[in-house]
């Protein structure tokens, strides 16, 4: 069942990723070869394409592959890398809740609103709810990263006593 | 005022950023912090930017252009043009090298990434250089520096990314970087010359003929049919560059899978994964740094700045030297994209204050931050390289000081000899 999750999110991911695909090319073929432009096609795949930034953003932390600087750290003890660790993730935990809180925010302004966008007239609110849901994702990844690294920590530091 | 905000905005990110906040988290985080503790905007607007700094069609060509370029190294397009570049410079002296810079050279026409650049061909060349007896530690260097050049030649994320933010013509950015990409790649030919004339290592083996050399344009035609689609297209007002991106990732797909028949689902499915995992990695933090240059621009920072260095220095060369001092330093510990979207937005109005073209302004960033791709302690090619060779990253680092000297040196020609950037833009547009 887990594994059928993870494995969920990435065929979104992939799946979102080959609609924006083929969205950008059929408004170049329509174009090109029928004389016609699209307009919808380029808002939905602005849409899909903020959609795949934020949801991404929450998949890379799963994946840990975020950028950060390294040289710095690695040059700690273990132990004191261990803390800093810690002092690190909390920051970044404390920044997604507070994105997908003012994210949040935002979207339901938006939604009250019932702001249209201008070519589909979709309620701009489904497009911006990607900054919150992205970052409320993000926030969960780091929770779990979190734990384990604390657990990490204490089965570590239980094995020296026990030596 | 503006001191104070400089001072905290700047202190907190290279506080967060040193304990190994992500990049993009950590201008985030200041942004906000800052924000809260020095003027009354509503914290909304950092959402607000996370937003709206990505709803943009441009942008688009990020993820396509990485995907393209994976989708192309997936497909077998490495190995061919391997051996189109062998069949033209493979002879010289020291002709492996020379098959290397030349391939990186033609691969950055194809991908718009230089990782993907340095393990593309740095799989193939690395260990053939070695079978010849090449310093394992130059070989691995010589492709990490050639590698840089994949955001440099067209097509690039990194002028893509610059073009969204500064409002230059992508277009006219990607011609702008063909004839600096050329210069850089000609210099690290010549560097490989040398290293190879003094260590004496083979020439290849077979004189090139014509035979050998029409048989691997064939073989690679198809590939090399990418620049012409990306730039012809564009130029040709037949679509936008993230269109052309778009282009490039159905005709990679197309020739990957049928023409040379190297795609399976599998590996399409990889490379789907790994652009949304990188763009997922990257992209995002366009939208907060957008927040925090916005954000700089109402606390009147960039004012702030550019009055501070003209109290310093009234003279716009040593104001460029000094940029370019930056952007090397910076580019030492963070990644070309996360540097040029923090440092950019403060330091385009300082440069174009002393008359500089945002144009190529464009191309001295890339090329400066480019560079930090193979300075340590953060190079990301030097990681690459030495993952995809097994050469210690200290032994590489050994060897790669000299690639750094003589790419600075093109840097500082690149950017006091404006033309070199703009003049092929001018010839082609205007």
């Amino acid at each position: 069942m887990k594994s059928f999750f993870d494995r969920f999110e990435e065929y979104v991911l992939v799946g979102g990723l080959a609609v924006l695909v083929f969205l950008v090319f059929l408004q170049v073929v329509m174009r090109y070869f029928f004389q016609t432009s699209l307009t919808w096609s380029e808002e939905i795949a602005r849409f899909l394409f903020l959609w795949l930034v934020w949801l991404g953003a929450a998949y890379a932390a799963k994946r840990q592959a975020h950028l950060k600087i390294e040289a710095f750290i690695q040059k700690l003890s273990s132990k004191s890398r261990k803390n800093i660790d810690i002092l690190a993730l909390l920051i970044w935990i404390a920044f997604s809740a507070f994105l997908a809180w003012k994210g949040g925010e935002l979207t339901m302004i938006l939604f009250r609103r019932n702001q249209l966008s201008p070519v589909l007239e979709i309620r701009m609110a489904w497009a911006y709810a990607a900054v919150p849901v992205g970052a409320g994702l993000m926030f969960l990844r780091l929770l779990v990263q979190l734990r384990r690294t604390l657990r990490e920590k204490t089965s570590r530091a239980s094995a020296e006593v026990s030596k | 005022m503006s001191g104070m905000v400089v001072l905290l905005v700047f202190g907190l990110i290279a506080f967060t950023m040193t304990i190994g906040v992500p990049i993009g988290i950590a201008v985030g985080v200041s942004t906000a912090v800052t924000m809260y503790l020095t003027s009354n905007t509503p914290l909304v607007f950092i959402s607000q930017n996370a937003f709206t700094a990505l709803d943009s069609f441009p942008l688009l060509a990020v993820p396509l252009f990485i995907l393209s370029g994976n989708l192309m190294s997936y497909g077998g397009i490495s190995r061919r043009l391997v051996r189109l570049a062998d069949s033209m410079v493979g002879f010289v002296t020291g002709g492996l090298a020379m098959v290397t810079v030349m391939a990186c050279m033609f691969f950055s026409a194809i991908s718009g990434s230089s990782v993907a650049t340095v393990s593309g061909i740095g799989s193939f060349m690395i260990p053939e250089m070695r079978k010849k007896k090449y310093d394992a530690g130059f070989a691995a260097a010589l492709t990490a520096a050639a590698g840089s050049l994949g955001v440099i030649i067209p097509p690039s994320i990194s002028f893509v990314v610059y073009g969204v933010m500064t409002g230059v013509s992508i277009g006219e950015l990607f011609i702008a970087g063909i004839i600096p990409g050329l210069l850089l790649g000609f210099a690290m030919m010549a560097v490989a010359y040398i290293v190879s004339k003094k260590n004496d290592y083979p020439k290849g083996e077979t004189y090139p003929s014509m035979k050998d050399f029409i048989a691997s344009l064939k073989d690679s035609f198809a590939a090399i049919m990418v620049p012409v689609i990306i730039l012809g297209g564009i130029y040709g007002g037949i679509f936008t560059p993230t269109e052309a991106a778009g282009v490039a990732v159905v005709y990679s797909l197309f020739v990957g899978w049928f023409v040379y028949k190297e795609l399976s689902g599998e590996k399409l499915f990889s490379a789907f994964l790994e652009t949304v995992l990188v763009n997922g990695a990257v992209t995002f933090m366009i939208g907060l740094s957008m927040a925090f240059a916005r954000f700089l621009t109402i606390a009147g920072v960039p004012r702030f700045i550019t009055t501070s260095i003209l109290e310093f220095t009234q003279n716009g060369a040593i104001t460029l030297l000094l940029v370019n001092i930056i952007f090397l330093a910076v580019g030492c510990f963070i990644d070309n994209l996360s540097a040029a979207i923090i440092l950019v937005p403060i330091l385009l109005p300082v440069v174009t204050s002393f008359g500089v073209d945002p144009l190529h302004f464009g191309v001295i960033s890339t090329v400066a931050l480019a560079i930090g791709f193979i300075t340590p302690p953060y190079g990301p090619n030097l990681f690459v390289a030495s993952s995809i060779s097994g050469v210690s990253i200290e032994k590489i680092t050994r060897k790669v000081w000299f690639f750094c000297v003589v790419l600075i040196g093109v840097l500082l020609l690149i950017t006091y000899i404006p033309v070199l950037s703009t003049g092929l833009v001018h010839f082609v547009y205007r």
